[in-house]
């Protein structure tokens, strides 16, 4: 009994000690480091988490949980248009907040368990696009894998700007919804398929889980 | 004779430098900065000693391509200050340096560097960043350009969109195109009622503060 309270305890240590690396540092961080900084030894870290993933996924299914609720929620609006616009906004500012948030959503998830989340959040997020284009304030032209091209730019000034980047994303972010209105738009070129999309991401993702967990 | 021997000599050394310089450009992006000038002088079919003979070192090779960048960002910047229409000018401005960007990965590891990145960034922040905050002020006193948009949220837009490069690099190396043309209409002023900007704009200097490369950040 007290042995299973004490693991528990290590466990929520090397989450918390995760989550704070990560933050500031996004998904590279050593796993060694991040047993030093919870206080247990490596030997602990691996028997709870035997692949990174496992502790990405574990650090971050709260955050993912979190960003597939705001879909949900941005679908109850009334206003479609306020309803695209928060969750754009939220999302972003879940990014800026924390560099790893940045790089899991421009990249895509690593495990099974955010994969799924993820695909829920996308089929909201279609719904909350096709609600705001009927309405006629979206522009017609845009396409719910939109969404990943700003996750990776909003990613993409995190990374460069570091502690300002909430503020830098706020004024980014209302610069590109003023040019997602409907009566802003002049054509854009082609959306990229959600095939070449989806063979991208797997790419990173594959590449990001392969790396050895052990020896860095 | 003579004098046509040292014009073709001189010819042909400037034929070896531009060679030196196109390789070192394309392993620096297909490996990093950690290559040598060996590897270059090989990459470029030139042999070492000619290779010694134009450049010193590597930090000279690093320098000189550095330099041929930022001529040719000055070169851009002045042809879109240059333009009529200043909005044109702008946008062209915008797509020009993205371009050079999306076929020179080299670069983006030499500006990243702290150890030998610093004092380049700080020449470029010195002769850019002026010609940035002019470009933009023509747009917006066109009455083109919304009132609120200052030169460094320029940059941020530029860097947002290498980031969107970058990732889309080997699935769709136009997509950036895209994202710029949808973030282009949210730009102008003359397309109805405009969001209010829930942040004030970070000064030049601010700007260059912040995108110092992270690496000493805890």
């Amino acid at each position: 009994m007290r042995r299973r309270a004490d693991a528990q305890r290590n466990r929520d240590k090397l989450v918390a000690a995760a989550r704070a690396l990560f933050a500031g540092r996004g998904l590279d961080v050593p796993m060694d480091e991040i047993a030093r900084r919870a206080g247990v030894g490596s030997g602990t870290l691996y028997r709870h988490f035997p692949t990174r993933e496992d502790l990405v996924t574990a650090a971050f299914i709260e955050r993912v949980s979190e960003n597939v609720a705001a879909v949900e929620r941005a679908l109850q609006d009334d206003d479609p248009w306020r309803g695209f616009t928060s969750y754009v906004r939220e999302t972003a500012r879940s990014q800026a907040a924390d560099r790893a948030m940045a790089d899991l959503l421009a990249i895509g998830h690593p495990s099974q368990e955010l994969r799924a989340l993820q695909a829920r959040g996308y089929k909201g997020f279609s719904e909350l696009v096709a609600r705001a284009q009927a309405s006629g304030k979206l522009r017609a032209d845009f396409s719910p894998e939109d969404l990943i091209l700003l996750y990776m730019a909003v990613a993409g000034i995190t990374r460069y700007a570091g502690p300002t980047a909430p503020a830098a994303v706020e004024r980014f972010i209302a610069f590109a919804l003023d040019g997602y209105r409907a009566e802003a738009a002049t054509p854009a070129p082609p959306p990229v398929s959600k095939r070449t999309m989806a063979a991208r991401l797997r790419q990173v993702t594959r590449a990001w889980t392969s790396r050895p967990s052990g020896q860095d | 004779m003579t004098h046509d021997t040292g014009r073709r000599l001189r010819k042909d050394a400037e034929a070896n430098r531009q060679r030196l310089l196109a390789a070192a450009s394309e392993l620096f992006a297909e490996r990093g900065l950690e290559v040598t000038l060996n590897d270059i002088a090989r990459h470029a079919g030139v042999g070492v000693g000619t290779a010694y003979r134009r450049f010193a070192n590597k930090e000279e090779v690093i320098d000189a391509l550095f330099q041929q960048r930022l001529d040719e960002v000055i070169t851009l910047a002045g042809h879109a200050l240059e333009d009529p229409d200043p909005w044109h000018g702008l946008v062209t401005f915008l797509e020009q340096s993205l371009r050079m960007q999306r076929e020179d990965r080299g670069l983006k590891d030499l500006v990243s560097r702290p150890d030998l990145g610093r004092h380049r960034m700080n020449e470029s922040r010195d002769r850019i960043a002026p010609l940035i905050e002019e470009m933009v002020a023509r747009a917006r006193d066109q009455g083109t350009l919304r009132p609120d948009f200052e030169g460094t949220d320029a940059i941020f837009i530029q860097v947002a969109l290498a980031a969107v490069m970058d990732s889309t690099r080997s699935a769709a190396p136009d997509l950036y195109r895209r994202y710029l043309a949808i973030f282009l209409d949210g730009l102008r002023a003359d397309r109805g009622p405009l969001t209010g900007l829930p942040a004030g704009a970070l000064s030049a200097d601010q700007t260059h503060a912040v995108m110092a490369p992270h690496s000493a950040q805890p």
